[in-house]
């Protein structure tokens, strides 16, 4: 089954660099959806069916990627969604702030196709 | 305190890892320098803004031949002009560049915030340092192109 993909990022340019890097790992990528923060993310969520995993940066405007994993955690509908976060913030406190708000990994910037594919096989299971 | 040697490292180090991974490139440190009022800037300038124990501004700045060709590798195609990709792009590295700076000077200065990036092209511009510091900067070459990373940081209490 392909995976369906949102990705979550204030930059375009980084939205296709993250989409290049999943399309050059083993999986099966399908759809990919865009986000350009966390309130069109969670507006993507409420609209489309089918992802299947989330890429999220963390440092957006309007929601941040550590609001918008809160407020998934926090829905009915969505609570179990993979959610990865891809972010320049790497500092230890950080890490462990996404981990307690259900992040189901955390890739830091700058980073390679090896280490989206491993995020996307340990957030799949 | 934050000395030369941990600031040069810091950036050389986060620098070279955002270059080599994301864009396959790869840069050659040049002589860092201070100053205290730069002249006019013309091209491309990525600045962030920084928080915590320390204060201050990071800034990424290149000619618009660089900021295209780091766009050009970002995306794997030929930019020429600047565009709002080239902008965006640039804007990207400089988010990667001082993201990875200031987490290795956290052990140093203790962890900052960033905001993010706003990113200026024109020409004959002016920078002043938001605090009474001069500016660090650290320029780096690309084959024939170059840009320079700058930084002005303070303890908060010693704005």
């Amino acid at each position: 089954m392909p995976v369906n993909v949102l990705i979550v990022d204030d930059s375009a340019v980084m939205r296709k660099i993250l989409e290049r890097s999943l399309r050059q790992t083993q999986a099966e990528i399908g759809k990919v959806l865009e986000a350009g923060d966390g309130v069109e993310a969670l507006q993507v969520l409420g609209s489309q069916d089918g992802v299947n995993i989330v890429f999220s940066d963390v440092n957006m405007p309007n929601m941040d990627g550590l609001e918008f994993l809160r407020q998934v955690r926090q829905s009915d509908k969505h609570k179990g969604l993979p959610v990865v976060m891809v972010t320049t913030e790497g500092t230890e406190a950080k890490v462990m702030q996404a981990v307690s708000l259900g992040a189901d990994g955390y890739i830091r910037k700058p980073f390679t196709s090896v280490q989206i594919q491993q995020a996307l096989e340990k957030a799949r299971g | 305190m934050l000395d030369e040697q941990s600031l040069t490292q810091a950036v050389r180090q986060a620098t070279a890892a955002v270059f080599s991974t994301m864009l396959n490139l790869q840069v050659d440190a040049l002589e860092n320098r201070h100053v205290s009022d730069p002249p006019p800037d013309t091209g491309v300038m990525a600045v962030l803004g920084f928080t915590g124990d320390w204060v201050g501004s990071g800034v990424f700045y290149c000619q618009e031949k660089m900021a295209c060709r780091l766009s050009s590798a970002m995306l794997m195609t030929e930019i020429t002009q600047i565009t709002d990709e080239v902008l965006d792009g640039v804007g990207e590295v400089a988010n990667m560049v001082m993201g990875n700076v200031k987490d290795g000077l956290s052990t140093v200065i203790g962890p900052l915030a960033m905001s993010v990036p706003t990113v200026v092209f024109g020409r004959n511009f002016q920078t002043r340092p938001p605090l009474r510091h001069s500016w660090f900067i650290a320029p780096f070459q690309v084959g024939e192109d170059r840009f320079e990373v700058r930084l002005c940081l303070s303890p908060k209490d010693n704005k």
